[in-house]
């Protein structure tokens, strides 16, 4: 027998779940790869003083301190005062809350609409699942941010308009993801013999799909997550968000741009909140497809 | 004098030693084969010779094309003589063309490099190359794509461009493992025909016994990163002395034999090739040869003349 | 000698003409989707800015306005016909390019548009110049080196790119070469008429801070991608005819690293021109993303819907002419959608 005979040979079941998700516990998982370690550190850090901020900042992130306006980072105040007094690190805090809920509350919208979606769609390949893709298509073609600002035009701007608006526009990236790997699951041997054995399509979405889009599907929430993060920060940056005075990061750059010569300091922590957040993201996602998906390792 | 010399060659990457003292001598226009498992060595030994090893490689030991030492040379000067005096061509036609450049001009390209022919020059010899090896339509098919070719036809593309500058070498690795049998013979037959009009010598490497035997003149059994045993092909076939090169007659001959594979008695080698680099010391067959003592804790010597052999317990020799 | 394995010469030309009749059909089938989904945007972005409560009049005339203002002015505007005659009346106006006139100043919108795009379009087209001119060689470098510590050392660093948001980067950039350095202008715009080399100056901090995030993304790509051509079989052959390796990338890999790189190229590109409309909030550059956010901020909403379609419009198409690029130069792509 030749090589190549020896491959086609080799049985395919072995591929029902991906290598290197057997039997590890995750915990382990995640630290074999320094990306996700160093990911999952920061977005840690991150959810933990959002939680925090509930109950607890140093100052109330709204209380305005006439006469301690523009003050420089010290001790009571670790990173100083705003153009009214208000403490910065307490927003900041604030700020983390309203932007990781948002950033969440939209990727929670394009789950929960776009993996059903791309799952019919891969099952139902005639008209039903040209329809769905065609539409996807044609959101996927309205930027996120263009459609955010059309329905805020509508309805004026608020937390819940901004998540529904990128949460929309986001459903085409798990639609697609979802389709793609489902159809090639569905053409695999396996799937094929199940099949042919007259196993419901809702059995085979849940017992060979579903696990195998699990891993890919984790690792695109983190990735989402980072351009929801970005586009809920631009557009409270743009007066499109949360209104003020709620402390967003992106509210937080806007004022604070207006006082460029008096203090660029307040510019540094909200822009470096967004960037160090959307870094831990971008490498837990990275991380992640790597650890979960051996056979994407290399690829951006 | 013979016309590539290669002496006690010993390559490691990343500390895993894949060939360990390998030397052998081709004379001009002389057809070897080299055959072995995968993980033998033998594709690196193509590769040194080419001197297209990753840089993480770490090598000792001469090789020697027509007196000019190929080891120390810059990438300038050995770029020089790959596809003019050295040729090579690899197992998988398909990846091995560029996808997006039309068969003709990958033909045409070894000759502008190295013969500083005109595009129009190299077009029409291109053509004329793609004619030899056997395209029915040549000036028509230099326009096509890889994709638009069969898996035979790519690999006389790769025949084509190999024999472009008539070199002094030709490095086939595993040339008709990627074919349908049927084409195998059509190309093999194309390649030994050529290498003899042009008068250059050939090096076949190919896992399959029959491939080498129905070519060669001279075959060298490689296991373990090393050259087990070399010798003349009829001889080599009918009295082979290496326990690992009669097991590996032994499976060949099962083949053929049909209904040997029905009753399940197909012959094998018994155990499984060591990962390459993990071969074991002395002897690189220990482990699964039927003869092992003692003695192959260390590695033997290569003995005899024509027909050399390194075991401590050759088949139809008083050792 | 047997050539079994060989089909005929004329097989190759007739597959030829049916590769160009192929991209006939191709090109027929994509125009008709994007008209489709012009049509199916244009709808869905009138019905969410007509149907949804916030009456344009109302808002205009603000809260103190008397109801028989507001009907007046709502009757001016043509607010109260049949949503499909709206409908129809503006979609007719967009096709016959007569955008209508702005709800607030009752204007003509096209000048308006025109002029704001003499500065959003320099501005995308010089962030996509600093963008490419930072991936390319960034990508290329990395991906040669993708072995060694500077491979790792570049690849970080397109990885710090892309996690800082363009406005941020924007006002960083203010601060250094405008607060700082006092050599380009904070803000503001000197018009093409007054001075080329102002509007030139005025344009600079914004297409750089608009490009280098767009830039560090597309490096990530033409990493990977190379990455991959450096490991291809047909490199190792471009090798063994005697090329050197850079002779090797130059002549045979970039073209083929090109094809991936150019799919995201159509996504970069939608980025650049959404992200030009947060870059001139930043820099306060009187172009289309600037008219896009004043006219939501004053309910303008016949100008808002014409800036969105606009966007869309030039998204969708230039998309469309990626996707044709690539597949000229793929031979192997199919042109079955």
């Amino acid at each position: 027998m030749t090589e190549r005979e020896a491959a086609i040979t080799t049985p395919t079941e072995t591929e029902t779940s991906p290598p290197g998700v057997t039997r590890s516990s995750p915990l382990k998982l995640l630290l074999s790869s320094p990306s996700a370690t160093a990911g999952a550190i920061i977005v840690g850090i991150a959810v933990i003083v959002a939680v925090v901020s509930i109950w607890w900042t140093p100052y109330g992130p709204l209380t305005v301190n006439t006469g301690a306006e523009f003050l420089r980072p010290s001790l009571a105040h670790p990173l100083g005062t705003d153009e009214y007094g208000r403490d910065v690190l307490s927003r900041l805090m604030t700020g983390t809350q309203i932007t990781l809920l948002s950033s969440l509350g939209a990727v929670a919208i394009a789950l929960v609409v776009g993996v059903p979606a791309g799952l019919i769609a891969a099952f139902r390949r005639g008209t039903t699942g040209e329809i769905i893709m065609r539409g996807a298509d044609l959101l996927y073609s309205f930027p996120a941010l263009l459609a955010a600002i059309t329905l805020v035009a509508a309805l004026g701007a608020s937390t819940l308009t901004a998540t529904l608006a990128i949460g929309i526009a986001s459903i085409p990236v798990f639609a697609r993801v979802t389709r793609s790997t489902a159809l090639g699951v569905l053409s695999t041997d396996y799937v094929l013999a199940a099949r042919a054995y007259g196993r419901s399509s809702l059995q085979i979405a849940r017992r060979h799909v579903l696990p195998n889009i699990m891993p890919i599907l984790v690792a695109q929430i983190a990735l989402l997550l980072s351009v929801t993060i970005l586009a809920v920060a631009a557009l409270s940056y743009l007066g499109l968000g949360t209104p003020p005075p709620a402390p967003t990061w992106g509210g937080m750059l806007e004022s604070a741009q207006n006082y460029l010569y008096q203090d660029p300091l307040l510019v540094l922590w909200p822009g470096l909140a967004i960037a160090v957040t959307v870094f831990g993201l971008n490498a837990l996602g990275d991380g992640l497809r790597d650890i979960l998906d051996p056979t994407l390792k290399g690829r951006s | 004098m013979s016309l590539l010399e290669v002496t006690d060659l010993r390559l490691s990457i990343d500390d895993t030693d894949l060939l360990r003292g390998i030397s052998f001598q081709m004379a001009p226009t002389e057809r070897l084969g080299l055959i072995g498992e995968s993980g033998s060595g033998k594709s690196l030994t193509a590769l040194t010779i080419m001197g297209l090893l990753p840089q993480r490689a770490r090598l000792s030991g001469s090789v020697r094309l027509a007196d000019q030492e190929l080891t120390n040379l810059t990438e300038r000067r050995y770029s020089r003589l790959r596809g003019d005096r050295i040729a090579m061509i690899f197992q998988e036609p398909m990846t091995s063309l560029n996808p997006l450049m039309r068969v003709g001009k990958q033909v045409g390209e070894v000759l502008r490099i190295h013969q500083n022919l005109s595009h129009k020059a190299s077009a029409s010899q291109a053509i004329a190359l793609l004619e030899r090896v056997g395209f029915d339509a040549p000036a028509q098919q230099a326009r096509a794509f890889p994709h638009q070719l069969s898996g035979g036809q790519r690999q006389r593309v790769m025949i084509a461009t190999a024999i472009a500058c008539k070199p002094d070498l030709i490095l086939a690795d595993e040339p008709t493992t990627a074919l349908d049998v049927t084409v195998q013979a059509q190309v093999l037959a194309l390649l030994g025909e050529l290498t003899a009009e042009h008068g250059c010598a050939l090096l076949l490497i190919s896992h399959d016994l029959a491939v080498v035997a129905n070519v060669c003149e001279r075959i060298q059994v490689m296991y373990g990163g090393v050259i087990v045993e070399s010798g003349p092909t009829d001889e080599l076939l009918r009295a082979p002395q290496h326990p690992y090169t009669r097991a590996l007659l032994a499976t060949s001959r099962g083949i053929e034999d049909l209904d040997r594979e029905l009753f399940g008695q197909l012959p094998t080698i018994p155990g499984v090739v060591a990962e390459a680099g993990r071969f074991p010391q002395g002897c690189t067959f220990r482990g699964r040869c039927e003869r092992e003592s003692e003695r192959c804790l260390s590695m033997p010597s290569a003995q005899g003349t024509q027909h050399q052999v390194r075991c401590w317990h050759r088949y139809g020799v008083e050792n | 000698m047997l050539i079994a394995d060989l089909p005929k010469a004329n097989d190759i030309a007739s597959r030829r003409r049916a590769h160009v009749h192929e991209l006939r059909r191709f090109l027929v089938r994509r125009l008709a989707t994007l008209v489709i989904t012009l049509f199916l945007a244009s709808v869905l972005v009138f019905w969410i800015l007509n149907i949804l409560p916030g009456k344009p009049a109302q808002v205009i005339l603000g809260t103190q306005a008397t109801p028989s203002a507001v009907a007046a002015l709502t009757a001016k505007l043509g607010l109260n016909r049949p949503l499909v005659d709206q409908y129809l009346h503006w979609i007719h106006g967009l096709l016959t390019l007569h955008l209508g006139d702005s709800y607030i100043s009752s204007q003509p919108i096209a000048p308006v548009i025109g002029a704001a795009l003499e500065v959003t379009g320099p501005l995308v087209l010089g962030g996509l110049l600093v963008g490419l001119l930072i991936a390319i060689p960034l990508g290329i470098a990395s991906a040669i080196h993708h072995t060694k510590r500077s491979g790792v050392v570049l690849s970080g660093l397109a990885q710090v790119g892309i996690a800082v948001p363009n406005f941020v980067l924007g006002i960083l950039l203010i601060i250094v070469f405008a607060v700082d350095l006092k050599v380009l202008p904070a803000s503001g715009f000197t018009t093409w008429s007054t001075s080329v080399t102002g509007a030139l100056e005025s344009l600079v901090l914004p297409a750089i801070s608009l490009g280098l995030v767009e830039g560090a993304i597309l490096a990530r790509y033409i990493r990977t991608s190379v990455v991959e051509v450096l490991g291809a079989d047909f490199l190792r052959t471009a090798r063994a005819k005697g090329l050197r390796p850079n002779q090797a990338l130059v002549r045979h890999g970039l073209r083929n690293a090109s094809i991936p790189v150019l799919t995201v190229l159509g996504l970069e590109l939608s980025g650049l021109i959404i992200g030009a409309v947060v870059i001139e909030a930043v820099f306060t550059l009187p172009g289309l993303g600037s008219l896009l956010l004043s006219s939501v901020a004053n309910r303008d909403l016949i100008t808002v819907q014409d800036i969105v379609m606009l966007v869309a419009t030039t998204v969708l198409v230039v998309n469309l002419i990626v996707d044709l690029l690539y597949r000229i130069i793929d031979p192997r792509m199919g042109l079955r959608s």
